[in-house]
């Protein structure tokens, strides 16, 4: 076979591959039963629950969960979850040395549920270090925070 | 030829002069088809219209598609969606091409290479020894059993057999290729 019949088959080739490369993604973009693209970070979030306070309360009267108290250490040491330890998510290198510190603890059998005051923005910034540090397993994020838990009475020290 | 060998004395088997009638016959028959069969350009249709089926049911469902492509345990997990999207299109774009009877070579070579591509991971997994439904042409819904086993690499390496050939011939039945070429439209069937 010649080269250049060689060389028209490949262009031929390729040109059908980049087609049904293209009609695939674009049927994609509207096929309810497609694929999703999401960055990496997304899709680490994507590993972190919500959860009520009655869900946590029954992680916490079975021993199942490490409580993490993402707030302020001053905040922290006013009341907290009982039980829960601290890792402030501000500022970063102390929480990040936090992290470190408490590696044996955050990283154990046993589940973890992050909560802040209400909307726990400083709960998924925890997270999203977890994540970054090697966790794989689902994070909890305490819904309501721990506005929702004092309001259910649940104890606190 | 049987006649002729009924009526001998038997010189021209000591000759080898039948074994040698049967090389030409064989070299015959495999210089007709690369010229030219009308059996060839039919399997063609029907392993086209094979394709087109399979790979529009996967285009349906490209969800069940990347499972089982998952199952192979072969490819990385974030190429999964990039195949699971592409391949059923290539699938879908080969078998219209060669129903059609447009641009064989090309079909035909990536047909092969797909061929290469879904033996050598069934093989794997026979190797591995695991079994599941191998996800090629979903004739699991006729009865047709599909799950990963020698007997799919044995199907898979006939049909890169066959695609081989249909990359040589020379001369296609009812394709488009023929009559652009018989319009001088093109000079490569």
């Amino acid at each position: 076979m010649e080269k250049r019949e060689m060389r028209v088959i490949f262009r031929q080739v390729v040109s059908i591959l980049i087609c049904a490369a293209v009609a695939g993604f674009a049927i994609n973009l509207v096929h309810p039963k497609g694929y999703d693209f999401v960055s990496r970070e997304n899709n680490k979030m994507e590993k972190t629950i919500s959860i009520t306070a009655g869900e946590a309360y029954i992680k916490h009267i079975h021993g199942a969960a490490v409580f993490v108290d993402t707030r302020d250490d001053d905040v922290y040491q006013e009341s907290h979850i009982k039980g829960a330890v601290n890792v402030p998510s501000f500022p970063e290198p102390l929480s990040i040395e936090k992290i470190g510190a408490m590696k044996q603890t955050l990283f154990s059998d046993k589940e973890l549920v992050l909560y802040c005051d209400t909307g726990c923005d400083s709960a998924k910034e925890i997270a999203v270090r977890l994540y970054a540090r090697g966790y794989v397993r689902h994070i909890y994020i305490l819904k309501d925070g721990m506005g929702g838990w004092n309001d259910k009475g649940y104890p606190t020290e | 030829m049987i006649k002729d060998i009924l009526q001998s004395d038997g010189s021209e088997i000591k000759s080898g002069k039948y074994e040698k009638d049967s090389m030409e016959s064989v070299k015959s028959i495999i210089s007709n088809i690369i010229h030219g069969s009308r059996v060839v350009s039919a399997m063609r249709i029907v392993t086209g219209m094979l394709f087109v089926y399979s790979g529009i049911m996967k285009i349906i469902d490209p969800a069940a598609f990347g499972k089982v492509i998952v199952m192979y345990d072969i490819v990385p997990a974030v190429m999964v969606p990039y195949i699971a999207i592409v391949l059923p299109f290539v699938e879908t774009l080969v078998g219209l091409f060669l129903m059609t009877g447009f641009r064989i070579k090309a079909v035909a070579l990536i047909a092969m290479t797909m061929m290469v591509a879904f033996s050598i991971a069934i093989a794997v997994n026979v190797v591995r020894g695991r079994s599941f439904d191998c996800g090629c042409f979903e004739l699991g819904r006729f009865g047709i059993s599909e799950d990963v086993s020698i007997y799919l690499v044995l199907r898979d390496g006939v049909l890169f057999l066959f695609f081989l050939l249909l990359f040589h011939v020379k001369r296609n039945y009812y394709s488009l290729d023929n009559v652009r070429e018989k319009n001088g439209l093109y000079n490569i069937s």
